[in-house]
């Protein structure tokens, strides 16, 4: 936990010390979309690809993206999810197993800058802690991601961001694994 | 050029090792339970589990690491007038336990589940969210140790000690969600 929360105090840090050598970038951001588990509660004996992929789900969020240092860009980010409700037949009684609603936050490390003018292709990496809860079960545990993300700007100080990640949350020797997309909007504010 | 070969070539590798946390899984493992009935004036009936029965069990066995989901289901009919709160346990070497004191006496038992109210002369069944909350913790590190070791339980569904109690269980299933390194 202590950990986790020094990768954003560190970014900061940085942040605060390159104002007195340059100007620092600030953007926020919102950001919507999906959010699929993936080999999550599958049965192996008639498993077929498809069943890979389980219930989707809902995922919203904020992030502020902070362009402290050349190359990398910082990125505190605060998400929820919720995913759908399972139902299954057993012993010819139908039964609705709640799905997880996820909670997490934590930093991304973007090679390059997400927004700005034309076309931004970046991959990223991140950090975080992720809270899953439903009825029964809770896994509160560090989540490690990555992905690729797109940026456009059709207007000044404005960038619509489409991203594609995969995300794990370590649970022991295990994770819970998922697949996210999800598009949002970013404004600079600095400078 | 050749160092991130290398890399690649680790991580790629890395990817691969069976039981590696990015390539594990959940697996959900369900077994059907005979009909159940418990009485305090007739006695109770207990059923041995053999997961080994069970090819979902049988071929995640080895790359088992823990238990992150169960559930007891079914309908529970109280066959009297009073409410009845009932109870599954287990005991961790198989036994054939006809009398609730026989079974408490057993120093292998564990509560697993419970208790679920069921209103008198009704039939409830358990929804799955709520049966997954009735789980006790020492029944839950009972059962994942059942199921990293030898895989035999009995089951026993019983009412609260010293009290009337009439009950019966059908449909019953266990459902099991084993975290396993692939």
């Amino acid at each position: 936990m202590k950990r986790l929360l020094a990768l954003p105090l560190l970014a900061l840090l940085m942040a605060g010390g390159t104002v007195e050598a340059g100007p620092v970038g600030l953007s926020v951001g919102v950001f919507g979309g999906l959010s699929i588990p993936v080999l999550q509660d599958v049965t192996t004996s008639s498993f077929s690809p498809g069943d890979a992929f389980g219930d989707t789900g809902s995922q919203f969020g904020i992030r502020a993206p902070v362009y402290a240092i050349p190359v990398i860009t910082f990125e505190p980010y605060f998400s929820k999810a919720n995913y759908k409700d399972h139902e299954e037949v057993f012993s010819g009684i139908t039964y609705t197993r709640e799905g997880f609603d996820a909670t997490s936050f934590g930093l991304n490390a973007i090679l390059g800058k997400p927004d700005g003018g034309g076309f931004h292709f970046y991959p990223f990496v991140g950090i975080g802690k992720t809270k899953l809860e439903r009825t029964g079960e809770e896994i509160n545990k560090a989540d490690y991601h990555g992905g690729l993300g797109f940026g456009i700007s059709p207007a000044p100080k404005f960038s619509i961001q489409l991203r594609g990640e995969f995300s794990m949350v370590k649970t022991g020797d295990t994770s819970r694994k998922f697949t996210n997309a999800n598009l949002g909007v970013n404004y600079r504010l600095l400078p | 050029m050749k160092r991130h070969a290398w890399i690649l070539l680790a991580l790629g590798l890395g990817l691969m090792t069976p039981g590696c946390i990015l390539t594990s899984g959940q697996v959900q493992i369900q077994f059907t339970l005979p009909n159940f009935s418990g009485s305090s004036t007739t006695g109770i009936a207990g059923t041995t589990i053999d997961l080994n029965t069970e090819s979902e069990y049988q071929d995640n066995k080895e790359k088992l690491k823990d238990l992150s989901d169960l559930a007891v289901l079914g309908k529970f009919t109280n066959n009297i007038s009073t409410p009845v709160n009932v109870e599954v346990w287990m005991t961790t070497t198989p036994s054939s336990h006809i009398t609730e004191s026989a079974l408490m006496s057993d120093p292998t038992r564990v509560k697993l589940w419970g208790p679920f109210q069921v209103a008198g002369n009704t039939t409830k069944t358990v929804d799955w969210n709520s049966s997954a909350q009735l789980f006790s913790v020492a029944g839950k590190a009972a059962l994942l140790s059942e199921a990293k070791g030898d895989g035999q339980f009995s089951l026993y569904v019983v009412g609260p000690p010293s009290t009337a109690y009439d009950f019966s269980v059908s449909n019953g299933v266990l459902v099991l969600v084993i975290d396993v390194g692939i």
